[in-house]
């Protein structure tokens, strides 16, 4: 009986990678990261939220075709569960680029919910020419 | 003799402009909390804020009218306008508060005002604003929602 309260405790929350860039917080599903690698400038989606500025970091996670991708960040802050109640659909008058899916309510502070899966080199393209 | 009819208006400023909204469409009048930054956004969107559970976009009407550029301080305001379902917070540098305007006062926006004259429902001159511009806060709000639709 135990086990099963806490089975149902799990699903009422999802784990985020907290990250920062160029001085802005965002955070990300962990299970779409599959590690933390150091920054290759070469290798990196670009920067659909600005440049970062002080860090060496990557999160790197699956593309389409299974290949590895990496957005480069300044740091990764670690992983919360996070309770879905806090999590927020973003406002349409907002027009944020598709790769922001929504927010969470940290607290006083909005993060940006950013879906790694939609930030393959087209979609990176797009975001910049907007 | 009977009460000339009138509407009450939500008064703030906003770099040089005195700006009027009908209060009914102002939902509240807060002070400014963090703001988020979104990237890659049109500049008059500052933002996103939380506000008593919701993720509001931030509006610079400076922006959105092209006269320039508010700069939102720890003494700032943002008032949450509405229309419908659809809620928006818009920077104010100073709130003046509650007036109440007499309709025969009312006078159409300005022709050859601008882009601005598009969003205003028209202006009044009065002894304590100048021109007090009067704000269609649906049109904005439904204006950025469309250009995030074209987006």
């Amino acid at each position: 009986m135990k086990g099963a309260a806490l089975g149902a405790t799990e699903l009422v929350g999802i784990d985020l990678v907290l990250f920062e860039i160029a001085g802005s917080c965002y955070a990300a599903d962990l299970t779409q990261v599959r590690r933390i690698d150091v920054d290759d400038p070469t290798e990196s989606v670009g920067a659909p939220f600005g440049k970062p500025v002080v860090g060496r970091r990557a999160l790197v996670f699956g593309g389409s075709g299974g290949l590895d991708l990496r957005l480069a960040v300044d740091k990764v802050m670690g992983v919360e569960r996070v309770p879905f109640e806090a999590l927020r659909r973003m406002p349409p008058a907002a027009q944020a680029p598709k790769a922001t899916i929504g927010a969470w309510l940290r607290g006083d502070q909005t993060v940006l919910l950013i879906d790694l899966s939609t930030l393959n080199p087209f979609t990176t393209s797009s975001l910049e020419q907007a | 003799m009977a009460a000339q009819p009138d509407e009450e208006v939500f008064v703030f400023r906003t770099g040089d402009m005195a700006l009027g909204v009908l209060s009914a469409r102002v939902r509240e009048v807060t002070r400014m909390g963090p703001l988020t930054p979104l990237p890659r956004t049109p500049s008059f969107v500052l933002g996103v804020v939380g506000h008593r559970g919701e993720v509001l976009p931030l509006i610079d009407l400076l922006r959105f009218f092209g006269q320039g550029e508010s700069r939102p301080t720890s003494r700032s305001r943002f008032f949450i306008g509405e229309t419908g379902s659809f809620m928006a917070a818009f920077f104010a540098d100073a709130v003046v508060g509650l007036r109440r305007i007499l309709l025969s006062d009312k006078l159409p926006p300005p022709l050859g005002g601008g882009s601005q004259a598009e969003f205003l429902t028209g202006v009044v001159q009065s002894p304590e604003f100048g021109t007090l511009n009067l704000l269609d806060v649906a049109k904005v709000i439904t204006h950025a929602r469309a250009k995030a639709v074209i987006r």
